[in-house]
């Protein structure tokens, strides 16, 4: 069906959408820059609410491939591309992106300049979603939904155990959204992990704590359950979300950033080291520097300076980026210190 | 880190002549690196034997030595210039391999150079084999396991423990041969046995077979401080099995998903870490298409060819980064020259794909093999850019300017259905249109049977061949679907041309750009900004798309704007190829910075990913489109420019003066008449009569029995070619009508044009390049050729200043060049040939552009020839800007400019001079005398190879008397002579020792093939002969020499002109020559 995606101030793109647009559809709109790993972005927590913009414009070539979902189904509200890819070929892949979608019900709009669109969202200013940008559907452009709605969702965690081969420690996770990699890579050092919904009860008993991602604003986060988890004085780890509400608990303030870090190729400097390393975010938000003692600041952006990495305690680290197996390595040998002490 | 103020005086060593394999890319490179160092205030030398190259300018190094690339020549450089630090990375193998010596050898510490960026250890970890091998083991990258084996049984146990299928390869055998794919184990013993006997040596190399598996490579950099970046993974259409460089290449990736993308980027990664790179680095890897099996298949530890490509696909530049982590900044340090906001190390997020196909020289060399492998034999290659990968795909098609404007090939559709099918088999150029055709052939069949199929035949990724589908599926929706503005625009956005959808829906192509327009179907232009639109990009870098917003500044012209508004649109080069080499791209650049000197804005439309023209920061803005009039004119429509500079870019760029003229384009310099009276015979003879000046004979034919009467007319021999070309393309000599016959068979190609038979005159030829305002000329210099007429001018050995014209006569051919140039209208730069023969001047060619010779008398005459040029074309007169008419001050040194061929890459190419040029490069010597100055040019060319001191000789009998006396002159300076029987029994008659030596059918060590092959001499002088078996004989005894590394002279006069330069070598060494302050 034809949709047009119009923009407070104007600009009109035109395109088809394939499914998914029913009553009561709302989102926020976001763009991001990686040029693989769309099955990852999609089934992000953290995309959840999410119209998404993929400035890659040949998207669904190697198809989808179940393993490669960081949760158990793709959140994002809607998908936004230039070209759907009209086959898929890949040894892995067991499904085209465009079935996965029509599964789970999420539209998906094609045909999309979406090199400009992307130039109009990069330069919002002021917060997530201060313009309106509408999606109409239909010939006629009959109906209208939001596609700058505020950030609300959340995502609601099962409660489960997951245990690591050779457990060197278990970690409870108040889940905002863990993606199945860092899940992945906790389990293969050795960690297991109690997952918690967000907000349940976690007691002091476990080896650690873990904040992972998740979507939606920071502030609109119940802070108890972090606070508990300070308090109990063992190592945490936090990431992106996590990372932010940590900081909202420890008194800092959080800003959002206009447009978003979202991408795979985000630079970051170790403060310690010196070295950048190429990251992968998915957030719109951001601690504000004047917020936190600058002592406390292991990592920041290289491009915009913003922070990336706090280190409140010896043993409590948060990174706003995807952590990589050597950050994630870091977090354990503090689990393994820790254990040692006691 | 910030820079190390230790450095302060570099030696920037270049890449040498163009030879297939090692092109412009390093141009390129060489120039944004030494423009980088300039930056930072240091203090640059420069080495390249290539005068062509914009990199040997004096704006570009403080010192400029165009010597011959030889360890010799780098340490007298060195001890003349002392300079504290060398970069070699930057100058592809050859550059590499002159560093790695001088380090090897102790020369760099006894001198106290550095050698910065990636240093000697890391290039020995990456280059040698065994250690390389050792080093991938260590960190856990596999590589293609391989043994040498000396009998069958160990090749069979390798096979045994590795896996069918498995490559064989003989040791030291040419092309090859002996060697191949067994898939089993009586294949292979059949092939292995065959092998070993084949092998010189007796060992053959077995090799895991990887042939299908993808082909990706990462273009990566790292940081002393160990931070690393990839700067874009790269996807070759082919897959392993064809030479990266001859493989059509997409960027990004795109059938890789992120695991297999994420796994392989990590171990570029890893590996550059592991190797210490400091600076830029290829890491090539094969992937197995059904697993996440993979394997290194190579590391270059340098800028190389991929580099260039993927500088341009993302817009990072990476030479210039490279240099200035030599120079010890960190990559968080470096800004980001395309955003300004950002810093160099941020990996490049693209938001469109990048297609590049190579550019093949087939066309030049009939004879030459056209299937693809391992050796590369692309001169040069296209890109394109498009959201799209079909429009990308035809964009990159037209960009090759191969007469296609589309994946239709005439030739196969020709083919019988199995004949078809059998092609699909075949890996050569045209097999993306063999694809194509196969398609268009089963358009109505259902699509993922047709996908599997050739993927089973091919192991090309069905994603690429369902693209090519797409293709072929609008070229039949076209044929029989209205042509309605949604079909018109979704045509447009998979890259039809115009042309091809008036020929697909039976209009005319002025009809389907009506319709677009009167639709608002236009092209936007969009911005290549490293960061897929993510910051703001300072860099005016434009692709086409359409159905996309345009971000190109729309010109408003306004009668008020100041000068500084004025934009002028130059045409580049496209592609490099034999006859249009990087000379083009020298001027192309040059015309930029002269236009922006006089206060204009430059707007530059080129295609080639390998040049200088296309780096993002040349001119005002760079287009990145192909280089047709509708591809120009949208940009036109657009820039709205003053006029268009077509005389800079070769034949590309004045090709397109006719179709701009006719739609009322302002070219600006020498009008479109001028062009078309320089191409049209009548116009051009009438000119010629007007100006009392001489011509050989001949006329222009349309039929072969006017074509064989004008030859007899003429007397034989006469010159035979098509009008319109470039190098002599498809040029014979004919000595009578047979040769005539044969070759008119051939020119099928050329159908509805003249052919053009002129009466052959062989006596000296030279060229000038002349700069016309409009008044008068001014002519840098003469130079001459020192081979008769006859071999193509860009093939021969050219000196300046000429020694063999005579007072009188130069100023008749100044006379007859300010006649013509004024008779064209010539405003800009004008090309002659003139033939001097019996004191007479006759005029071959004029050609109202810039030409091959013009780097190369501007480097030699430090006369700025196409900034004059340039200015001339504008309107300025020479005397306004400070020079005077007539010939300008010769030089006190003597310059040799020589030619270099790559004959070994191209299996079957004939290597015979003639008056089609076959040459990829060329060489500068210069010396205060000639003797010298030709010992420089063929050390720099490669032609001088002291051995064995033995030099063969197999003339024709026409030569032979000549040949006894150059063969005396050759034992005087200790040469043993071979010769076959002919050539034998006359140096025997004219009293001349010799050793005979056998024709190619014979038994034995002293064969002439085997004696070549065991390189058992230093130099083979052979002149094409008459008669069907000697011609067989000469053609296999010249593809021998070639192949085995033998330097082969097919001119007497090129003999000649050797013995001259070692009859007076002296014995202290040459004298390097800084041209920039000679």
């Amino acid at each position: 069906m034809k949709a047009t995606i119009k923009l407070e101030s104007g600009q009109i793109f035109s395109g088809f959408c394939m499914g998914g647009m029913t009553e009561g559809f709302t989102s926020g709109i976001v763009f991001n820059t990686s040029m693989t790993g769309v099955t990852e972005i999609l089934t992000d927590p953290s995309s959840m609410g999410q119209a998404i913009v993929l400035t890659n414009p040949l998207i669904g070539n190697y198809g989808v491939c179940y393993e490669d979902f960081q949760s158990d189904k793709p959140h994002a509200a809607a998908l936004i591309v230039s070209e759907l890819s009209e086959i898929h070929s890949n040894f892995r892949s067991e499904d085209s992106l465009k079935a996965v979608l029509e599964r789970f019900d999420i539209p998906v709009i094609t045909g999309i300049d979406t090199r400009s669109l992307v130039r109009l969202l990069r330069s919002r200013q002021g917060g997530e979603s201060p313009r309106t940008v509408s999606v109409f559907v239909g010939d006629n452009e009959q109906t209208e939904y939001p596609l700058s709605a505020p950030p609300l969702s959340r995502y609601h965690a099962q409660r489960r155990s997951v245990k690591a081969e050779n457990t060197i420690a278990t970690v409870a996770v108040a889940d905002t959204g863990l993606r199945r990699d860092l899940e992945r890579m906790l389990l293969s050092c050795g960690v297991s992990l109690e997952v918690f919904p967000y907000g349940d009860v976690i007691d002091g008993t476990y080896d650690g704590y873990l904040l992972p991602g998740g979507p939606g604003n920071p502030e609109d986060y119940d802070l108890t359950t972090v606070k508990t988890i300070i308090q109990t004085g063992k190592p945490v780890f936090a990431v992106g979300l996590g990372h932010h509400l940590l900081a909202l608990a420890n008194g800092a303030k959080i800003t959002s950033l206009s447009p978003g870090h979202r991408g795979a190729n985000i630079p970051v400097r170790d403060i310690q080291t010196g070295k950048v390393a190429i990251t992968t975010q998915n957030h719109g938000f951001t601690v504000d520097t004047s917020s936190v003692e600058s002592g406390i600041i292991s990592h920041v952006n290289v491009n915009d300076s913003s922070v990336e990495g706090l280190s409140w305690r010896e043993d409590m680290l948060s990174v706003q980026f995807q952590p990589d197996v050597e950050t994630v390595q870091e977090f354990v040998k503090i689990l393994e210190k820790s254990y040692a002490k006691r | 880190m910030p820079r190390d103020n230790s450095i302060k005086k570099v030696l920037v060593i270049g890449s040498g002549p163009i030879v297939i394999g090692q092109a412009a890319e390093f141009d390129y490179a060489g120039t944004q690196c030494c423009r980088a160092l300039k930056e930072e205030g240091l203090e640059v030398i420069l080495i390249n034997s290539n005068p062509a190259t914009i990199m040997t300018d004096k704006d570009i190094a403080d010192r400029v030595y165009i010597e011959p690339m030889t360890t010799d020549t780098v340490r007298d450089v060195i001890r003349k210039e002392r300079p504290d630090s060398v970069i070699g990375t930057l100058g592809g193998q050859t550059g590499l391999n002159l560093c790695m010596e001088l380090a090897e050898d102790g020369f760099l510490d006894a001198y106290n150079v550095r050698l910065i960026g990636t240093g000697p250890e890391t290039i020995r970890k990456a280059e040698d084999r065994l250690i390389f091998k050792q080093t991938m083991e260590a960190i856990g990258q596999p590589c293609i396991e391989s043994i040498v084996s000396e009998d069958l049984q160990g090749a069979l146990d390798f096979a045994e423990r590795t896996g069918y299928p498995v490559v064989i390869r003989p040791a030291y055998t040419l092309g090859g041969a002996g060697g191949g794919i067994a898939y089993d184990e009586a294949e292979l013993r059949a092939i292995a046995s065959g092998g070993l006997r084949a092998s010189r040596v007796g060992q053959v190399l077995v090799e895991r077979c990887i042939a299908g598996w993808k082909e990706v490579e990462f273009e990566v950099m790292r940081d002393g401080a160990g931070n690393r970046i990839a700067i874009c993974g790269m996807e070759n259409i082919d897959p392993v099995g064809v030479h990266t460089g001859d493989s059509i290449v997409v960027a990004p990736t795109q059938t890789l998903g992120a695991p297999e993308y994420n796994m392989l980027r990590k171990a570029s990664l890893d590996i550059i870490d592991e190797l210490g790179i400091e600076g830029g680095c290829n890491v090539q890897f094969a992937l197995h298409p059904a697993s996440f099996e993979y394997a290194v298949i190579e590391v270059n530890p340098r800028l190389s060819r991929s580099s260039a490509l993927a500088s341009k696909a993302v817009g990072f530049p990476i030479a210039k980064v490279a240099t200035k982590i030599a120079l010890g900044y960190r990559l968080d340090e470096i800004r980001n020259a395309v955003t300004q906001s950002t810093y160099a190390s941020f990996e490049p997020s693209v938001d469109y794909c990048c297609v590049k196909i190579p550019k093949w020289p087939f066309d030049k060399f009939v004879t030459a093999k056209r299937t693809l492998g391992t050796q590369m034999k692309a001169t040069g290659e296209v890109m394109s850019i498009s959201p799209s990968f079909e429009a990308a795909l035809l964009k990159a098609v037209r960009s090759l300017e191969q007469g296609f404007d589309s994946l239709q090939m005439p030739e196969l559709a020709e083919l019988s259905d199995d004949a078809l099918e059998e092609r699909l088999t075949l890996i050569d150029d045209r097999r993306l249109f063999v694809l194509a055709e196969y398609l268009r052939r089963h358009i109505a069949e259902e699509v993922m049977p047709l996908l599997d199929h050739l993927y089973t035949i091919t192991k090309i990724d069905r994603w690429f061949l369902s693209k090519i589908y797409s293709i072929v599926r609008m070229e039949w929706v076209l044929t029989r679907s209205p042509l309605t503005p949604q079909l018109l625009l979704h045509a447009k956005k998979l890259g039809f041309p115009d042309s091809l959808i008036a020929r697909q829906t039976g209009k005319t192509e002025r009809d389907i750009r009506d319709e677009r327009l009167s639709s608002g179907i236009v092209p936007g232009y969009r911005v290549v900004d490293t960061c897929a639109g993510e910051f703001t990009a300072q860099t005016p870098y434009y692709y086409s798309a359409y159905g996309v917003s345009n971000e190109a500044p729309v010109s408003r012209p306004q009668p008020s704007q100041p000068s500084a508004a004025r934009r002028v649109v130059v045409l580049g080069s496209g592609p490099i190829r034999i006859g249009q080499g990087i000379e083009f791209d020298y001027c192309s650049v040059h015309c930029v910075w002269a236009l922006q000197n006089a206060g204009y804005e430059a707007i530059i439309i080129n295609n080639n990913p390998e040049t200088v023209s296309t780096d993002f920061d040349v001119a005002d803005r760079l287009y990145f489109e192909p280089l047709t009039p509708e591809d120009v004119v949208s940009i036109l429509d657009i820039e709205k420019p003053i006029g268009v500079m077509v005389q800079f870019g070769g034949q590309t760029a004045i090709k397109l003066a006719k179709p701009l003229h006719d739609l009322g384009i302002q070219i600006i310099g020498t009008p479109f008449s001028g062009v078309d009276g320089a191409e049209d015979r009548k116009i051009f003879d009438r000119i010629l009569e007007d100006c009392k000046i001489d011509r050989p004979r001949g006329a222009a034919v349309y039929t072969r029995e006017d074509a064989v009467q004008t030859a007899h007319e003429l007397g034989y021999p006469v010159l035979a070619r098509p009008s319109y070309v470039l190098g002599g393309q498809g040029m014979t000599i004919a000595f009578s009508d047979e040769e005539l016959n044969d070759w008119l068979d051939n020119m099928e190609l050329y159908d509805g044009r003249p052919i053009l038979i002129d009466q052959y005159i062989m006596g000296l030829e030279v060229e000038v390049d002349a700069i016309c305002d409009g008044e008068d000329v001014l002519i840098p210099g003469i130079m001459e050729h020192l081979e008769r007429a006859g071999v193509h001018s860009g093939d021969s050995i050219s000196v300046y200043p000429p020694g063999r014209v005579p007072e009188a006569r130069r100023e008749t051919l100044y006379r007859y060049t300010r006649d013509i140039a004024l008779a064209l209208g010539v405003r800009g730069l004008i090309n002659i040939q003139f033939i001097l023969h019996d004191g007479k001047v006759y005029v071959i060619e004029a050609n109202p552009r810039s030409s091959r010779t013009v780097p190369y008398i501007s480097k030699i005459t430090g006369l700025p020839v196409v900034d004059l040029a340039t200015q001339a074309a504008l309107g300025f007169k020479l005397p306004d800007l400070g020079y005077a008419y007539g010939f300008y001050p010769e030089k006190q040194y003597t310059a040799v400019k020589m030619p270099v061929f790559s004959f070994e890459k191209l299996y079957g190419a004939e290597v015979s001079l003639g008056p089609e040029m076959k040459s990829t490069g060329e060489v500068l010597g210069i010396s205060d005398n000639l003797p010298d100055a030709l010992l420089k040019a063929f050390i720099g060319g490669g032609y001088l190879r002291s051995v064995t001191r033995r030099v063969i000789m197999t003339v024709s009998d026409a030569d032979k008397v000549e040949m006894c006396a150059l063969a005396r002159r050759f034992q005087t300076l200790g040469y043993e002579i071979y010769a076959t029987e002919g050539t034998y029994a006359a140096l025997q008659e004219h009293g001349l020792r010799a050793s005979l030596i056998y024709k190619v059918e014979a038994e034995g060590d002293l064969n002439i093939l085997e004696f070549i092959r065991s390189k058992g001499v230093d130099l083979v002088i052979n002149t094409s002969t008459g008669g069907v078996s000697s011609r067989r004989d000469g053609y296999l005894i010249r593809r021998i020499a070639v192949e085995s590394g033998i330097p082969c002279l097919t001119s007497l006069d090129t003999a000649e002109a050797l013995l001259l330069s070692l009859e007076h070598r002296s014995p202290g060494r040459l004298d390097v020559v800084d041209i920039a302050n000679a």
